[in-house]
């Protein structure tokens, strides 16, 4: 009886202590702070490239950050400027010369981004090529004809960063 | 103290920053191409250091001719030894800062870039300095010529 009585009591007690609320917070709330803090931070450097999601970049120790350009986006399936499919890849491969869709898009693009002076200053700006790392270099090369036909200046290699410790390993593995 | 607005507040925000955080982190590689209004010389100026990947090899080639073939090795190119042999011929010409990267067609895309790294800079841990060394940051690409047109000059 007493031990029930007393059983009763503590639990009692200790719903009352629990309607008050007095769970400890104090650590979870640092840590989320914190986190997002970290988080904020980290989406505050602003990321210009979108990520990759159907291609494959390859790594680099280039550390220069990406700025904001016309970006062209060459794809196993598709070649996309500014995200906006062009031509299939494999028209492309096929084509000989520069490629007329491609190169009808950027002259528009250029003419709506960048605008540069008159119609002498034949310069458009630049571009960055985000392409899939088992891509042949003629692809490649006809986009970057196209590219200069098209009158941009500047050409860009989009490519992972990797930290050097896992270079070092990669680099002497033969 | 009432904090049932925070908390809801942070465990909507950090899986929202959690999923549109970018963690690899993405950079660019320069290219140093003629100004698309300057019409294409006939010849090739003499004075570049050249890299010519083929699908045998890399053949590092100046005016003088060819300077170095490196042969492929098991894992594929020997980008250290390219690096090896860019850090000597840096420390013959420090003056020199630009490579034309000559490439046969059906090479890879990634072949293209690691190439382009090996011959851009050296790492502190492949020079044993304290620093990264720059080699030749402005690279220009190519085609490479035909097997035939390419013999190294006596």
């Amino acid at each position: 009886m007493n031990q029930t009585r007393r059983a009763h009591r503590m639990e009692v007690r200790a719903m009352k202590k629990n309607r008050v609320g007095s769970m400890n917070l104090v650590s979870l709330m640092d840590i989320f702070t914190i986190l997002v803090f970290f988080l904020l931070a980290q989406s505050a450097a602003v990321e210009v490239l979108p990520n990759a999601e159907n291609l494959e970049l390859p790594e680099s120790l280039a550390t220069e950050r990406a700025r904001e350009t016309v970006l062209v986006m060459i794809t196993a399936k598709d070649i996309l400027v500014n995200g906006q499919a062009v031509m299939p890849t494999a028209e492309a491969s096929r084509a000989d010369g520069d490629l007329t869709p491609l190169r009808s898009v950027l002259e528009a693009q250029a003419e709506r981004v960048v605008k540069v002076g008159d119609a002498d200053e034949s310069d458009r700006g630049e571009i960055t090529i985000m392409a899939d790392k088992g891509l042949p270099y003629a692809l490649i090369k006809k986009v970057m004809l196209t590219c200069t036909q098209a009158q941009y200046g500047l050409l860009s290699f989009a490519v992972l960063q990797r930290d050097q410790n896992t270079v070092q390993l990669g680099g002497s593995s033969e | 103290m009432n904090i049932t607005a925070f908390m809801n507040l942070m465990v909507i925000l950090v899986p929202f920053l959690l999923i549109t955080a970018v963690f690899s982190r993405l950079a660019v590689l320069e290219l140093d191409l003629p100004s698309p209004n300057s019409e294409p010389s006939e010849e090739e100026p003499k004075q570049r250091l050249t890299i010519t990947v083929r699908e045998s090899g890399i053949t590092v080639s100046d005016r003088d001719g060819v300077i170095k073939p490196i042969e492929k090795v098991a894992s594929g190119y020997n980008y250290t030894a390219l690096t090896e042999l860019m850090v000597l011929i840096k420390d013959r010409v420090p003056q020199e800062t630009s490579a034309t990267l000559l490439l046969e067609p059906q090479i890879d895309y990634d072949t293209v870039i690691q190439v382009m790294d090996a011959v851009r800079m050296a790492t502190k841990e492949q020079t044993g300095d304290t620093r990264d060394r720059e080699l030749f940051p402005a690279i220009a690409l190519g085609d490479a010529p035909m097997k035939s047109a390419q013999e190294p000059t006596p």
